[in-house]
């Protein structure tokens, strides 16, 4: 996304009901929130829903934004995120954890150690290099696996259990473990 | 009671900020959150960090229906928000003898009729709101006008784009269309100067009331011409799924300032 300050900008005027930075805002910001949401919720029809729903409470909210709370663009993701996260979360007692269904109809394979059977996840996948990434590498495997699922699918510790098939103590300490590896890190 | 440790702190505010703290624990550190500031900066430290995760992901630019549903949304909003005659009331309506609440009333009321008698006479031959009608009357850069219509098919489009409002209507004339609706969709393109095609949204395919966008950001100069020209490409259901046209270009057409 872009630099904090123009963003701040944007949110800002948006706050103050200017439709065009809105529009400006919009279009600085929708394809990286769009690229999370189809990440999260695997159709493009949810994911552009979802999108429109964090967009209009942007809208709506800017004036709840506030810079000491955290940088524009984290405030935005977490919006999106969250969004995703009520829509995951409502689907989860009907619907299968590990099954979705694209537009067409093809059943996409919702495992995250193997997202390359949906073109569109496969397309958004990594390229930058974040301080958080390069901490990632750090991680076991499985402690890496427990927080990417915690923060793409919005896992609780039990949901992590069953999908990794561990106990629920083992999951626990992963997390921990994980957690604390990454801020050591990232102090570093 | 405050969490033991500086460790215990940025686990829970880690875990907090994933979504894996549930029930008493998460109230727990939601109280404690408003009263340790230390807490709220390993909070925001953390989120933060985490919005690394979708920072790396490749940008996906969504279809124009995004742009389309969230700009009828706003222009909902305003119109709440923007009343068709600014307050009048000097004062509270009690301190006010009867008289003068009527006097105010009728010279409102004339003001009102004056401007939309001018403005009817002025845009008798248009169909538009009377927000719209009352902006004429205030003098402001005419719109540029266009008329869609395809070789072959039976609907007719009339666009109007108002760069001062930042607004463009589109109405309707229905009947056959060049594409397939189940399949296809209609997108409306400005080009500028340079030729580059800037989406303005999706042509309605069915009767209904004047469809109403915001328009897209475009320098000033752009908009400066006595005319400009639209395109329509046809583009999967929703819109191009890149920004820019994907489809078959069926036309383009220029639109003139309405004189």
């Amino acid at each position: 996304m872009q630099d904090a300050a123009r963003l701040e900008a944007l949110i800002l005027a948006t706050a103050g009901g200017d439709a065009r930075a809105f529009r400006e805002l919009y279009e600085a910001s929708s394809s990286h929130l769009f690229a999370l949401l189809l990440r999260m919720l695997k159709r493009r029809d949810w994911a552009e829903e979802a999108l429109q729903d964090s967009l209009l409470k942007v809208w709506r909210k800017s004036e709840s934004y506030s810079p000491d709370k955290g940088s524009p663009a984290t405030w935005l993701y977490t919006i999106a995120r969250h969004r995703a996260l009520d829509l995951l979360r409502a689907q989860r007692p009907e619907d299968s954890l590990e099954m979705g269904e694209d537009e067409d109809g093809a059943t996409i394979t919702m495992d995250v150690a193997d997202e390359g059977e949906n073109p569109e996840a496969r397309a958004v996948e990594s390229e930058g290099v974040g301080q958080l990434e390069r901490c990632m590498k750090g991680l076991l495997e499985p402690e890496r696996k427990s927080v990417m699922l915690a923060y793409y699918e919005g896992y609780t510790h039990p949901e992590l259990a069953s999908t990794l098939g561990a106990p629920l103590g083992t999951v626990k300490s992963w997390v921990r473990r994980g957690l604390a590896k990454l801020r050591s890190c990232l102090e570093g | 009671m405050r969490y033991r440790t500086p460790e215990l702190r940025s686990q829970l505010a880690a875990e907090y900020a994933l979504g894996l703290l549930v029930g008493r624990a998460r109230r727990r550190f939601e109280r404690q959150l408003a009263r340790e500031p230390e807490l709220r900066e390993e909070l925001r430290f953390w989120n933060e960090r985490f919005a690394e995760i979708p920072a790396s992901l490749k940008p996906v630019p969504p279809r124009e229906l995004v742009w389309t549903a969230l700009a009828q949304e706003i222009l909902k909003d305003q119109n709440k928000i923007q009343p068709l005659v600014a307050p009048t009331r000097a004062a509270p309506p009690a301190a006010r003898e009867p008289i003068g609440l009527y006097r105010s009333w009728a010279l409102v009321a004339t003001l009102v009729t004056v401007l939309m008698g001018v403005a009817l006479w002025r845009e008798q031959a248009r169909n538009s709101s009377l927000l719209a009608l009352l902006e004429v009357a205030q003098n402001q850069p005419m719109p540029y006008v266009a008329a869609i219509h395809f070789d072959g098919s039976e609907a007719r489009w009339a666009v109007s784009l108002h760069p001062d409002k930042k607004l463009m209507r589109i109405t309707i004339a229905p009947g056959s269309l060049p594409v397939d609706v189940a399949q296809r969709d209609l997108e409306l393109w400005m080009l500028d100067s340079q030729g580059q095609p800037h989406a303005l949204g999706l042509l309605p395919t069915a009767a209904g009331v004047p469809l109403e966008l915001p328009m897209p950001d475009m320098p000033r100069s752009e908009l400066s011409a006595m005319t400009i020209t639209l395109a329509v490409s046809e583009e999967p259901k929703g819109g191009s799924p890149t920004g820019l046209p994907t489809g078959k270009v069926l036309g383009a057409m220029p639109a003139a300032r309405a004189l």
